[in-house]
């Protein structure tokens, strides 16, 4: 499942680099809208589904919210987690 | 004047909002800089977004559409949407977790701890600080044009300012822009900053909506197709109907465009991933789940603000606008406004335009003043030596230096906002590969990073410079020399062996290569480092268990 998601984010980039010019034409859709503008603000839209799916789906795990470092208020900035100055 | 009156008083509705952040924050530097990690999902998508649209999103999209025609949306604002929110996603969300957990301030806190290296802090200092400089140069130059053209007239009366259309003149816009975003900024910290950025953020797609209708009206209604006087204008297909009808076709496909470059416009948008204030607004984040609405509402609101601005670039090159063909990039968008809104609807759709050029500005302003009270006085003069007033006094110092000189600058500066917007882009993302593989490779060194920074400036240097200080448009490296030319040697060397390629394209490249090679060939990170970094999954499990 992961994999198609990376596959399907991919497929958008290749889609909105266009490399076949399927868009090229000065054709206008809607009696308004520029054929290569509708097609990329598509793309746009696309864009946040894709990405609103992997927010929900993928979301990565964090070594914070794992608790590994204690909490942010535990730790010294200017140290490392053993103890030891950073130089 | 009555434009000029709102934009007067939407400057002092700013100088408001920074005062009571004021009264609201904590008085502590932590609070004054990151706003005590409070930031929620909503103002965090707002600050996001509004920060990384200014007036090269705006005034600048519209002239480029002008020249290039509606190919311009493909080049930055679809891929923009793509490559933000993988910023936001790849780069961001471990940032944040890595801040949270090491609490850092800045990005070159980051490096290095993550470097264990003061190096790098001192080669990445001022390559930071002399990127910010054209980005805040866009942000001075668009505001300055707009407010001018729009209040052209305003003066007529007392005979004031004659060499600008009895307007303000746009040195006179620009310095007032940069006072009251340093007022608000100095007052409110980032937590003025987030709300500024939030109340602009909304007020700007909101009247750059507003900008699209009236503008297309006023085409329609200026081409014949509706009676002015009937006060009814059409209703709206019709308006963008007329609107469109005498675009010249060669705008309307993307046929101009390479294929190199459309790569190359790829990668500009990855600049966000290293830009020092889209950092800073990271680590304001309350939780790592507040990133989600920004990473999925970045390409609509990208939508929302590049579209109507990349149609009204293009209907402005139609026979019906009647706009000479010799006109200056930075006054298209402000001549539009100022044929076809009123005084009133001009007045807030400038203000609309000076949102997005402020909502830059405040955050970059802010990071600049952050990162050398940090990473400068702080780090060097050790956590004792000054207290939360006086770093907070020497960041504001520091702030003010760099926007008098940004301002200056801004007095003698030539090139159009697209491309110095496009350059200072290029220089970020030409870092992005040294944060990602501070993220994900173990074997990053220091030597790789100290590398990778100093020889991506050298680089983006010797290409500003051979591009003629941006003035070239369309300028790719190595460009063959043309018949009866000479160039230098390296460049036609260089054009024997590679294609003409787009700047960001060869300064990404490069950093990436001499970032890998320099790391491979130098002492590997010690454990220790590499262990709170990337705690393996069996010290996690211990630690739970």
């Amino acid at each position: 499942m992961r994999n198609t998601v990376w596959l399907l984010l991919l497929l958008l980039v290749l889609l909105q680099q266009d490399y076949l010019r399927w868009w090229d034409a000065p054709v206008v859709v809607l009696g308004f809208l520029p054929r290569a503008l509708a097609i990329q603000m598509a793309i746009s839209i696309a864009t946040a589904l894709l990405w609103w799916w992997i927010t929900v789906k993928h979301w990565p795990a964090l070594e914070c919210t794992a608790g590994i470092e204690g909490g942010p208020q535990d730790v010294d900035p200017k140290r490392s987690v053993d103890g030891k100055r950073a130089s | 004047m009555i434009a000029l009156v709102i934009i007067v008083a939407y400057l002092a509705l700013l100088i408001l909002l920074g005062v009571v952040a004021n009264r609201m924050g904590r008085g502590t530097s932590n609070d004054y800089l990151m706003a005590s990690h409070t930031i929620g999902p909503v103002l965090l998508m707002l600050s996001l977004f509004g920060t990384t649209m200014t007036a090269f999103a705006l005034v600048g999209s519209t002239a480029e559409a002008f020249r290039r025609g509606v190919a311009v949306y493909g080049l930055l604002a679809s891929s923009s949407g793509i490559v933000h929110s993988a910023c936001f996603f790849f780069i961001g969300v471990r940032i944040w977790d890595f801040g949270k957990r090491f609490h850092y301030r800045t990005q070159i806190e980051f490096f290095r701890d993550r470097l264990q290296s003061e190096m790098i802090g001192v080669v990445l200092f001022p390559v930071l600080v002399a990127l910010v400089v054209p980005y805040l140069l866009v942000g001075i130059l668009g505001g300055g044009e707009v407010v001018s053209r729009v209040t052209s007239g305003a003066f007529a009366s007392f005979g004031w300012f004659a060499d600008w259309d009895h307007g303000v003149p746009p040195w006179l816009a620009s310095l007032v822009i940069c006072l009251v975003v340093l007022n608000y900024v100095f007052f409110g910290g980032m937590r003025g900053t987030a709300w500024a950025n939030a109340l602009q953020t909304l007020f700007f797609m909101a009247m750059g909506l507003a900008t699209f209708l009236v503008i297309a009206r006023g085409i329609a209604m200026e081409a014949g197709g509706i009676a002015m006087e009937a006060g009814s204008g059409g209703n709206l297909m019709e308006n963008l109907r007329a609107a469109t009808l005498d675009v010249p076709p060669a705008l309307l496909g993307t046929s101009a465009i390479s294929n190199t470059a459309w790569f190359g416009y790829l990668m500009i948008p990855l600049s966000v991933g290293m830009f020092p204030h889209i950092f800073q607004h990271w680590l304001t984040a309350r939780s790592a789940s507040a990133f989600k609405l920004a990473i999925v509402a970045q390409p609509l609101c990208i939508l929302i603000v590049w579209a109507p601005c990349v149609l009204i670039g293009v209907w402005a090159a139609g026979t019906a606008v009647g706009l000479p063909a010799e006109i200056r990039d930075n006054e298209i968008l402000g001549t539009m406004v100022a044929k076809y809104a009123g005084p009133l609807l001009g007045g807030l759709l400038t203000a609309g335009v000076l949102a997005a050029v402020m909502s830059s500005l405040d955050s970059q302003f802010l990071c600049l003043g952050t990162i050398f009270s940090r990473d400068m006085v702080i780090h060097y003069g050790g956590p004792d030596r000054f207290n939360d007033q006086q770093s907070i006094r020497l960041a504001r110092g520091f702030i003010t230096a760099v926007v008098a000189i940004t301002y200056l600058l801004s007095l003698v500066m030539p090139t159009g906002i697209f491309a110095l917007g496009v350059w200072c882009f290029a220089g970020f993302a030409a870092l992005v590969p040294l944060v990602v593989a501070a993220i994900y490779w173990t074997r990053l060194t220091a030597s790789g990073g100290i590398a990778c920074v100093s020889v991506t400036m050298m680089a983006w240097i010797a290409l500003f410079w051979h591009s003629g200080f941006g003035t070239q448009r369309g300028y790719l490296f190595p460009t063959p020399p043309a018949s009866g030319e000479t160039s230098s040697a390296v460049v036609s060397i260089l054009s024997t062996v590679m294609p003409p390629l787009p700047p960001v394209i060869v300064l990404t490249s490069l950093s990436t290569i001499v970032l890998i090679i320099t790391s491979l060939v130098t002492t590997p990170p010690d454990e220790q480092t590499l262990r709170r970094f990337f705690p393996s999954r069996s010290d996690r499990d211990k630690t739970a268990a």
